[in-house]
């Protein structure tokens, strides 16, 4: 058989193949619904179920402790399909601290979240996921705050793009909304519960040049997506004031990378000193081995 | 005491940088222009995409006012495997477009999308 005829046969060969991906949903994984691409944010989980790598993403600010100490934490998170709508990451942080008294420096606890990806509505950009986020204590080091007590998340996430809106604000439709919101529990009687939310929005320079107008802005630029995110920490049971931070940035997304910065404002006193920053490198794992680790497991 | 760490994470995610294969297809450029308004209809609309796609098994549909006489099928661009091309049937009067685009990128990840764009009445001789 002459080589041209290998290639032939080879070629029929993938016809079914491809007809079976063109009758698939398109674009699972990623954070993508319809037209929408919902990045990966740095502070609160978007609602995707995906093959993605987060690292490193490392953070720096001063604690509210008095007198302050400068924390910065570097963190990983791998995220794993297992089936299409079904994933769990795995995720940890080492922390170093400058305190008066001394530096000390070591592993808070290592998480698990699981993630069910349970709507995803193409046609009014919409996600939906329900998950658990366990965090197991005694993993970590209790000397940069690591909790012996696990806890238990059980949490809701969402993302909704701007479509829908009327074609007279068709600047405002690559905005999008994601958040989160969970019950944190911890496996212990006497330790506090809190509520944990957050949310994110977003403005997508790809949507708007891909889908709404292109008004000429250059590659560089359609691969940047704004954003503000806001994260809360609220404790359930007493009445300490809730926690979080304000954290505006940029997301530059390439086709296998995507590279962020924010700066980590504090909403009050006890939940910090001064403004810190957040960097990330985000990997698409389902980009990079489409036919290997990148794919669902089943 | 914490450049170390810091190191060690950023050299492992270099070291992931060469293992890229190609990845989700999405829309680089229309011609026309996504949301643009044009004087005359043009003979093909070309789409140009951040990936090379598999052109015999992407799909564009096109649909316009009354009176238009469609697409054709998607054919690939000489020379630009990151692009696709459909020709317009005539008529193509005057109105509003839509194209509505499905495309298999090289790596076999399927993407879609939507955008429209006008033509404009033709001013009275």
């Amino acid at each position: 058989m002459d080589k041209d005829m290998h290639s032939r046969l080879a070629a029929l060969g993938a016809v079914p193949t491809a007809l079976i991906l063109l009758a698939a949903s398109p674009a699972a994984a990623h954070g993508i619904v319809g037209d929408r691409f919902f990045p990966a944010t740095l502070i609160t989980d978007d609602p995707a179920v995906a093959d993605e790598l987060t690292l490193p993403q490392v953070d720096g600010f001063k604690t509210a402790d008095d007198p302050p100490a400068d924390q910065v934490d570097i963190s990983g998170e791998w995220s794993k399909r297992i089936t299409a709508n079904f994933g769990i990451s795995f995720d940890g942080a080492w922390t170093d601290l400058k305190t008066p008294g001394g530096d000390v420096s070591g592993f808070q606890n290592f998480g698990t979240t699981f993630k069910y990806q349970a709507i995803t509505d193409a046609p009014h950009e919409l996600m939906v996921s329900v998950g658990l986020e366990a965090e197991w204590g005694g993993t970590g080091a209790e000397k940069v705050g690591a909790d012996r007590t696990s806890t238990l998340t059980p949490t809701f996430y969402f993302g909704k793009g701007a479509n829908d809106l009327p074609a007279g604000l068709w600047w405002a439709r690559p905005l999008a909304l994601t958040g989160v919101i969970g019950y944190a529990v911890p496996l212990a009687h006497a330790a506090p519960r809190s509520l944990e939310s957050g949310f994110a929005i977003e403005y997508s320079f790809r949507y708007l040049s891909a889908h709404v107008r292109d008004v000429g802005l250059p590659s560089f630029v359609n691969q940047l997506t704004p954003l503000v995110e806001v994260q809360l920490e609220t404790p359930i049971a007493d009445r300490q004031p809730s926690t979080g931070t304000i954290n505006p940035g940029m997301i530059w997304s390439g086709n296998r990378v995507q590279f962020a910065l924010e700066a980590m404002a504090p909403i009050n006193r006890a939940s910090g000193r001064t403004v810190g920053a957040v960097f990330q490198v985000h990997w698409f794992l389902d980009d990079m081995f489409p036919h290997g680790i990148g794919r669902p497991i089943w | 005491m914490v450049t170390r760490p810091i190191l060690v994470a950023v050299a492992t995610a270099a070291a992931l940088a060469p293992l890229a294969a190609a990845a989700h297809a999405f829309l680089q450029r229309a011609e026309p222009r996504v949301g643009s308004e044009v004087a005359k209809a043009p003979p093909a609309i070309r789409l140009s995409f951040t990936e090379d796609i598999v052109v015999p098994f992407s799909r564009v549909a096109v649909s316009g006012p009354p009176g238009f006489g469609g697409a054709g099928l998607p054919h690939a661009v000489a020379g630009d495997a990151r692009s696709l091309a459909v020709d317009l049937k005539r008529p193509a009067p005057p109105g509003a477009y839509t194209v509505r685009w499905r495309v298999l990128s090289v790596d076999t990840h399927v993407t879609e999308g939507d955008f429209s764009f006008q033509v404009r009445p033709q001013a009275a001789p």
